[in-house]
């Protein structure tokens, strides 16, 4: 599978296209110049033309913030993003935004590398969490309701309260997570957070709701598989050049 | 070996003459031998997608960030010395620069240095720091520069000069070295901590000399690889660099983009 990698005005996505099209020899062109054709559409984010791409695109690998230790980043409350490093993981991912669907590799060693200790199932549980996207990710995929549906759904499941929490929220998603039952999202990555408090989650989004369906919310356990898969799916700038990471660009392209 | 180089500018200096150092480091430099450019604001265009072995990369350092939140507001950290005086019963001030002072302007190098080491591939054995006034006057490969680097029990090939402080236009680390992030964090920590504020001169070659002796003290060896220029005040053409860079010392060397012949030990 041939690739075509993307950039944009952006200086992350300068940064970090950058260093995937030169670490694996691939053509790099401005966004401006995209032409819809068989290669492999290559970006980070879906931001400044990028999105659109991506919808015409048949195959597409796609960049983002890592689920684990990602770049340091902070909100300022005109929801604007402080970044103050590149140096954190980003996830590479085969046509999805979120997840590889079907890629299994359940390999411990990195996730094992980031010495993140996993608590047991939460014991002090009272209310489920509904964590909303970003209103981006609602516009790009069409599900404007998302929030109403899944709260509806959620209902049919359970009768605890639902507190609604989302990135510009004053509580930290910590101090919630103490007395969580159960974390749902669309596809947030704080999702994997919740299940190392120890916390279930439970995602609407194609690609991840295999590893928790909130059919069974009433009926909690913790599934780590997916953070396993996670963290071998995420890669630091500098790891871009190691044979690891292009034998995993060929284990998702096989897909 | 695996060799990487490191510099830093911004789109004055790129302008000035890092659009020249990278063209001729692109077309001189063995394709395997990569550049990382830490750039200080938007990065260039061409140079995101035209050259195969230049990786451009923000400034994005947060102890940089806190040096300068720290200091970067004392016109004294800037090398600005301001002297009040009496000259014929009038109070009158005098207001001079001192380079040796401008602990701000000659930061970028260490911080960029600090920063660039979470970038660079892991595999690396040597990293290698110019200025960005450098010219590049024929092709080069690995082994060529094997020579001006540490061997594999020294933590830093530098550029010392009898007289005054080292020439730190090139500096070459050993990545594998069990001591070398230890130094390169006493680097740092030297200027978040504001302990560079107490030693005799604040610009980087003396923080490098400063810490290289602390190191030497502990038995920690380091290369100078000056060899005849030791002597001489531009040792870097004078240490058998010169057979592939030239570098740009000062205003005039930049303006007339050579260094002159009498710069040459003959």
């Amino acid at each position: 599978m041939e690739f075509k990698a993307y950039f944009t005005d952006h200086f992350v996505n300068k940064t970090v296209m950058q260093f995937f099209a030169k670490s694996l020899h691939t053509q790099l062109l401005h966004i401006n110049n995209f032409e819809k054709s068989e290669k492999t559409f290559c970006s980070y984010g879906i931001l400044r033309g990028t999105g659109e791409a991506i919808q015409l695109s048949k195959n597409f690998i796609y960049l983002d913030h890592g689920y684990f230790e990602s770049s340091s980043r902070s909100f300022t409350e005109n929801k604007n993003t402080i970044l103050n490093g590149l140096d954190g993981y980003f996830r590479v991912i085969k046509n999805d935004l979120y997840f590889n669907l079907n890629y299994m590799n359940l390999d411990k060693t990195r996730f094992n590398n980031l010495n993140i200790n996993l608590k047991d199932l939460n014991k002090n549980a009272d209310y489920i969490i509904l964590s909303e996207p970003t209103e981006n990710t609602l516009n790009f995929l069409g599900i404007h309701n998302w929030t109403s549906n899944t709260i509806n759904e959620i209902k049919k499941h359970s009768d605890r309260e639902i507190i609604i929490h989302n990135k510009f929220n004053k509580t930290p998603l910590n101090e919630l997570l103490k007395k969580a039952f159960a974390f749902v999202s669309l596809q947030s990555t704080a999702g994997f957070k919740a299940i190392i408090e120890g916390i279930p989650a439970y995602f609407t989004h194609t690609s991840l709701k295999q590893y928790g369906n909130i059919t069974k919310i009433e009926n909690p356990s913790l599934n780590h598989d997916i953070l396993y898969i996670a963290s071998n799916s995420q890669w630091r700038l500098n790891e871009f050049f190691n044979d690891d990471f292009k034998n995993y660009m060929r284990d998702i392209i096989s897909l | 070996m695996n060799i990487a180089f490191i510099s830093t500018m911004n789109q004055r200096l790129y302008d000035l003459y890092g659009q020249r150092f990278i063209e001729e480091f692109s077309s001189n430099a063995d394709g395997e031998i990569k550049l990382f450019i830490i750039f200080e604001g938007e990065i260039p265009k061409e140079l995101i997608n035209d050259k195969k072995n230049i990786f451009c990369i923000p400034l994005l350092s947060e102890k940089h960030n806190l040096f300068l939140k720290f200091f970067g507001k004392l016109f004294e950290a800037r090398g600005i010395k301001v002297k009040f005086f009496k000259e014929a019963g009038e109070q009158k001030i005098n207001v001079s620069n001192d380079y040796k002072f401008d602990a701000i302007r000659f930061s970028f190098k260490p911080f960029s240095i600090h920063q660039s080491l979470s970038y660079i591939p892991e595999n690396l054995d040597y990293l290698i720091w110019t200025d960005a006034d450098l010219r590049c006057k024929k092709n080069f490969k690995s082994a060529d520069i094997i020579p001006f680097l540490p061997n594999k029990n020294e933590l830093m090939s530098y550029l010392g000069r009898k007289h005054v402080y080292s020439e730190c236009g090139f500096l070459g680390f050993n990545l594998n070295h069990p001591e070398f992030k230890n130094f390169i964090d006493r680097i740092i920590n030297i200027y978040t901590s504001g302990e560079l504020f107490s030693l005799q001169e604040w610009h980087d070659s003396w923080i490098w000399d400063h810490v290289r002796k602390e190191f030497e003290n502990k038995d920690i060896l380091f290369k100078n690889i000056s060899g005849r220029g030791y002597e001489h005040h531009h040792p870097f053409i004078n240490s058998g660099l010169e057979k592939f860079f030239d570098h740009l010392k000062g205003p005039t060397r930049k303006k007339t983009g050579e260094s002159p012949k009498q710069d040459y030990i003959n």
